[in-house]
């Protein structure tokens, strides 16, 4: 694709604003008018109102320390008539009220004494609607989340304006167009601050933060629910006893009974059908099905006193929400779970839970939308065993960010945040280049511009790694606390308190598994010992270069060809002045830093050469499989690996069995077809009737070499190398594969 | 074909990691099977206490039961509880009976202090007087709830104790004496032998320790009200006895009181079998799947598993064995269950391993592992005035005493009829001693009582330890570098031998004796050992 920049222009649009052309569904757009004629054919009503065109956005991320960075833009909007009477009206009281309450989807709108005409904007709680209808007798039909708008729920009785009622935080997307093509490109989001005017009056100046900065700040349990806020549950004995009426709580589990939390212990307590908490909460296990602490914690009760037989219990008892995948020791099977499903304690599903309502009650869930969670998703497919021990929110009836406990779990299993180059927060897997992101790679690279920077950082860390975790401090609990420093590098670094310093915080494992945690995690240590460059370029547009700028992307540098005096550092230490990089995957980049300049919709961009230490990638695991039984020409395999063991296997594909304990039968044969998820079609003959129990395998790789499965490479698979410590295949030799390390917990 | 270590372990030929061979979900999952296989396979070590004619599957004569009312341990040894650990498996050859034919079962405890619940996990011993032969293997299986993740040095224990007070009445309409307090020594009637320990051919229906003594408290609510005693002594040929409560602290008035029968375990042998979990630290099989990145971990993860299964420590011995009694009459066919050591300047023999112990890998360490109950004997006849400032000042005299610990590895050389030094370690430990009656707050301390002064009647009760023992017992562990141990050559099993010795009591290690003891010398500090484990550590 050409480099050259094209005409565009670029504006704001504000959540759920209709331009002066009601029919553009899209909304209301302002941009800088430089001579340059909007598309017709936009959805949006792209009107003259910026008076300068802001200069850049730029939104980083840290992958070893999880650590993001974002900034903001400043808008300055021409104080004309249409603008103030819009952005600077305050608005005294509702125009009218909603008669019938309507769902997200409802489209028959009764308003209780409003007359409205088609087109004409209605505005209730975060979501505008626009009329599309007058059927008479006060009864109309509405495009629900009009002009960029999100659909809610309204309950009867909600105000309504015929104007925005607020501004802050109203959502801003930063947009641009292609006016030759009408191709329209979301930029960047972000919520108003309060407007303001300049000094002179002359500007609306509007000032907006990046979306996650503020979602970032959110807090739930806002409201915790104390059931024990008039004090009428009883101590007697060794367990507290009494109920509360509450209808509040939300934690509802589908056993009947809700999470709970006094001192520092968690119990269950039974919710009846008519809201009532009943308390039977027990320091000790005195009897069968008696309700002891759940999550390993301990109620600690002081003596009650001679003669006493019962005495007010005067702590806080308070909702909380929590997992518990160990269970008590009493009945380890009292597994705790406000979710369902297989991945019920999967630290990405927690995550993602807390970010979108699915199955989390009303308040313990941010649910704010723009997140892609495709990653999320393909991340648990791929680690359906992960587990976390427990997480326990809203103790002592205090806030969480549901954000940062997010981004813990997160962090710690490998995952970094990250925020696509439309404003989109999604997640990505912090890890080694591998033979997956080469292909992925091959799909487009960047070369930078002539007139760019290009700046070089040898290293990432300064010569030598700390890391540091907490592990299963929760509940008063100390947890275990253990630091993995790399071996050698710098003791002056040391000295002089120049390490790369990491620290995780794990309260959701227990603390008994710190050790093997640190042990994972030591992995990332070393990767951070043995340093790695970043380089600095800027580049082109992503609509010109078809290469999305997400943040953790792997995006490969084509060609230094056209900077002035290109060079590049190989691992050797030699200076490449070759203009090509094309191919190298050392040269790969992990996307950290992503800086968008606005007026010219150019990217400067920083990179992580994840490759650069192996100069190369990490392979792939080989498929096998265990015959089932054998009908010619058709193996049945028993799936023992994966759901679909065949499925891994491809036409073409070189074969050979072996027995149980690895001595190879017969000869190499060719797989035909895969005609099932658990059948090979076989075109050629080992020489031997395949057994049950007999293992299916790859043949060896200077008989097997096959690019229809990877085209970026005939050997997608890590083999073991020869006595040279080479691998020979059929189109030549390559050096023996160099493993990786990883990133994350994986225990 | 479940990959899973259940099917054993398998050999992975050299076809299937030869040059150019792909790294395969096949390969990576024959390793991790395997490595769950060892663990599975676990670790075996018996304990084979001495005990008299053990031909004979029905022999009772002469083999001392352990029978209690109150819970009290058959076993209880110091363990190191290792990380991954999940089950412990035992088996107890034994026989199960009481002598005056109630067929009376008892209930035991397998529990790990620190680690389990004191519940632990029950076994029951059920009477087998009348099978044949009378001793079998009773079996239980303790699982934590999940793999220990920290290695620990605990106990592990053995416990009995019958789920409740047979109401068959021995011996009744008796009368006592009051009982006051704890652990006393108490006199009965002269018109009733309540107290007298009548067993000719112990065990058998004269045998007290095989009774509890039952007092009816008229104070007591309900008709089966009172007070339950084991006995921990008795006299032969009189009417007096140590007696241990089996609740604390009672106040039993002069009632009428009866004899009631107690079952009884005796045992021959005792396997524990450790396994680890199978899938403790590794990667679940998921990891494994195909279409994954093979990265640094996955190259070192099989190693580093094979390496710490490697490293992890084996019991190959547990003691004291015991000594051999033939009547169990005291003193002369009395079995001593611990094993003793009066304070010596020359090292004296703890116990003596015969050559048992044969470690599998290279230049290991050994650890030698022992519960110790350190006792003094209580001089009264030695304190001029027996004032409570004396025997205060006694006490702080001799709580505390430095012992040198000998540890002694020997081997048979080639053509040598003498087992020569292989490797050995002298260290230095102090410990607590504890006055064998003067606290008579512990059965145990009793027991040493009669064993070290008595001369009529058998301490009944040796070789068990009751609750409030466990906290006196202190924990000795001992480090042997077997430098140049090679198990591929040097094939002849060690021996291992355990000497103690201390100063002599002016040694600067004492506090001053008072002036009105005499007589007082380091042959009155005694160390018992109630358990004992010898492991070997690879490194």
């Amino acid at each position: 694709m050409s480099n050259e920049p094209r005409s565009h222009i670029i504006g704001i649009h504000l959540e759920g604003i209709p331009g002066e052309d009601r029919s553009k569904t899209a909304g209301r757009v302002y941009y800088l008018d430089k001579g340059n004629v909007p598309n017709a054919s936009s959805d949006y009503d792209w009107l003259p109102g910026l008076v300068s065109e802001p200069f850049s956005v730029e939104t980083s991320i840290n992958p070893f320390t999880g650590e993001w960075n974002v900034s903001s833009f400043t808008f300055e909007l021409s104080n004309n008539n249409s603008i103030a009477t819009y952005l600077l009206r305050t608005l005294q009281k509702p125009d009218d009220f909603l008669t019938i309450a309507m769902d997200e989807s409802l489209t028959a709108f009764i308003p209780v004494s409003g007359t409205y005409s088609v087109n004409d904007a209605i505005f209730m709680g975060d979501e505008t609607l626009r009329v599309t209808a007058d059927l008479g007798s006060g009864l109309y039909t509405v495009e629900r989340g009009a002009y960029g708008s999100t659909p809610e729920a309204h309950a009867a009785g909600t105000a309504i304006t015929t104007h925005p009622s607020y501004w802050v935080p109203r959502l801003v997307t930063l947009v641009s167009q292609d006016v030759a093509t009408g191709v329209e490109t979301i930029r960047w989001r972000g919520y108003i601050d309060p407007p303001e005017t300049s000094e002179d009056g002359a500007r609306i100046i509007l000032r907006t933060r990046e979306a996650y900065t503020r979602w970032r700040s959110i807090k739930l349990n806002n409201n915790p629910v104390d059931l024990n806020t008039s004090r009428q549950l009883r101590r007697r004995s060794n367990r507290i006893v009494g109920n509360a009426a509450n209808v509040e709580v939300t934690t509802r589990s589908s056993a009947g009974w809700i999470a709970v939390q006094t001192k520092n212990a968690v119990h269950a307590a039974q919710l009846t059908g008519s809201g009532t908490v009943l308390f039977q909460l027990f320091s000790e296990e005195t009897a069968a099905g008696a309700n002891p602490p759940r999550l390993d914690s301990v109620l600690e009760l002081e003596d009650l006193g001679d003669g006493v037989f019962e005495q007010a219990w005067d702590e806080p008892v308070w909702e909380v929400l929590v997992w518990d995948r160990i269970g008590d020791e009493a009945n380890p099977s009292r597994t705790i779970s406000p979710l369902t499903g297989d991945d019920a304690f999967h630290p990405v599903r927690i995550a993602r839970e807390l970010l979108e309502q699915n199955e989390l009650p009303d308040g313990w869930t941010a649910d704010l939308g723009h997140i892609d969670f495709s990653a999320f998703d393909d991340a648990i497919a791929a680690t359906p065993d992960l587990q976390i021990d427990q997480l326990i929110l809203g103790v002592g009836g205090q806030p969480f960010s549901p954000f940062e406990v997010a981004e813990e779990l997160l962090r710690a299993h490998g995952f970094i945040p990250s925020i696509t180059d439309r404003g989109t927060y999604s997640a990505e897997l912090f890890r080694t280049l591998n033979l997956g992101d080469v292909q992925q790679a091959t799909n487009g690279g960047v070369s930078p511009y002539e007139d760019g920077p290009l700046h070089w950082k040898p290293a990432f860390s300064a010569g030598s790694a700390e890391i540091s975790a907490s592990v299963g401090a929760y509940l008063g609990k100390p947890g275990h606390k253990g630091v993995v420093r790399a071996v050698g590098g710098s003791k002056r670094a040391a000295i002089l308190n120049e390490r790369e310093r990491v620290a995780f915080d794990m309260p959701f494992y227990r603390a008994a598994r710190g050790p093997a945690i640190l042990q994972e995690l030591s992995n990332a240590a070393a990767l951070l010992y043995y340093d790695l460059p970043r380089m600095r370029v800027r580049a082109a547009d992503t609509l010109i270069t078809g290469v999305a700028y997400d943040l953790g992307a792997f995006i490969p540098i084509d060609d230094l060809g056209t900077l002035e005096t290109p060079w590049w550092v190989d691992r050797d230490g030699n200076r490449i002045e070759g203009p090509d990089l094309d191919g190298r995957t050392d040269a790969i980049g992990l996307l950290v830093a992503r800086k968008l300049h606005t007026d010219n919709l150019t990217y400067t961009l920083t990179f992580v050469f994840m490759g650069y230490r192996t100069g190369g990638y990490a392979r792939y695991r080989g498929p096998a499989a265990v015959v089932s039984s054998w009908s010619a020409p058709n193996i049945t395999v028993a799936n023992t690996f994966t759901d679909s063991d065949a499925g891994f296997f491809d036409g073409g594909d070189e074969v050979q069995l072996f027995s149980r304990d690895g001595v190879k039968k017969g000869n190499v044969a060719t797989i035909d077809s895969i005609p099932s998820a658990n059948v090979i079609k076989m075109s050629g003959a080992f020489g031997v009737t395949p057994a049950a129990g007999d293992i299916l395998r790859l043949a060896s790789s200077d008989v097997y070499f096959n690019d229809s499965r990877y085209p970026v490479t005939g050997r997608p698979y890590c083999h073991f190398a020869d006595a040279n410590e080479e691998i020979d295949h059929n189109s030549g030799v390559e050096q023996a594969d160099e493993y990786s390390g990883g990133m994350g917990v994986t225990v | 074909m479940s990959f899973d270590g259940t099917e054993g372990f398998v050999a992975v030929d050299e076809d299937a990691v030869a040059a150019n061979e792909c790294e395969d979900t096949f390969i990576d999952n024959a390793l991790r099977s395997n490595h769950m296989a060892l663990r599975l396979l676990g670790h075996q070590v018996t304990w084979t206490p001495r005990t008299f004619d053990s031909d004979d599957f029905s022999q009772s004569v002469g083999i001392r039961p352990y029978a209690s009312l109150a819970r009290s341990s058959i076993l209880s040894i110091p363990w190191i509880a290792q990380v991954g650990m999940l089950t412990t498996h035992i088996a107890i050859h034994c026989r199960v009976a009481d002598e005056h034919g109630q067929n009376l079962s008892t209930q035991g405890n397998l529990t790990m202090p620190g680690i389990t619940s004191a519940r632990g996990e029950r076994l029951s011993f059920t009477n087998s007087d009348g099978s044949t032969p009378e001793y079998k293997v009773e079996e239980a299986t303790l699982e934590l709830r999940e793999p220990l993740a920290n290695e620990r040095i605990t106990d592990l224990r053995i416990d009995q104790q019958p789920g409740e007070l047979d109401t068959y009445t021995i011996d009744g309409s008796l009368n006592a004496h009051a009982v006051l307090r704890q652990g006393a020594y108490v006199s009965g009637n002269s018109s009733d032998d309540i107290m007298q320990q009548a067993a000719a051919s112990p065990p058998d229906s004269g045998d007290r320790h095989l009774m509890v003594w039952y007092n009816q408290d008229e104070n007591a609510v309900g008709d089966n009200g009172g007070q339950a005693f084991d006995f921990l002594w008795a006299a032969p040929a009189d009417d007096f006895a140590y007696m241990r409560p089996l609740e604390a602290n009672p106040y039993i008035a002069s009632q009428d009181c009866e004899l009631r029968p107690l079952p009884y375990v005796q045992v021959r042998a005792i396997e524990i079998n450790e396994t680890w979990a199978p899938d403790f630290d590794l990667r679940p099989q998921g990891r494994y799947a195909p279409d994954r990145v093979v990265d640094g971990r996955d190259a070192i993860e099989h190693a580093i598993v094979l390496d710490r299964i490697y490293r992890r420590k084996r019991c190959l011995w547990i003691g004291p064995r015991g000594t051999e009694g033939d009547s169990e009459i005291w003193p002369g066919g009395y079995g001593e269950k611990f094993a003793r050591v009066a304070g010596s300047t020359s090292a004296t023999s703890l116990f003596s391993v015969p050559p048992q112990i044969q470690p599998r890998t290279k230049n290991p360490k050994i650890l030698v592992l022992l519960n110790l109950l350190p006792t003094w004997d209580t001089p009264i006849g030695s304190v001029a005035a027996t004032t409570i400032n004396t025997v205060a000042a006694l006490e702080k005299a001799l709580e505390q005493a430095e012992w040198t610990f000998d540890v002694a590895i020997k081997r048979y050389a080639d053509g040598s009829t003498t087992p020569g030094t292989i490797a050995s370690v002298s260290e230095v430990r102090v410990l607590e001693h504890y006055p064998q009656l003067l606290t008579p707050l512990s059965a145990a301390l009793i027991s040493e009582d009669v064993i070290r002064t008595g001369n009529i009647g058998g301490a009944l009760k040796e070789g068990q330890l009751f609750e409030e023992d466990h906290a006196l017992i202190q924990r000795v562990v001992l480090e042997v570098e077997l430098t140049g141990y090679d198990p591929s050559s040097n094939d002849a099993p060690c021996f291992v031998d355990v000497q103690l010795s201390t100063s002599s009591l002016t040694g600067l290690q004492f506090a001053e004796v008072p002036d009105d003891v005499s007589g007082l010398d380091q042959g009155d500090l005694v160390v018992t050992c109630t358990g004992a484990t010898i492991w070997e550590a690879p490194q």
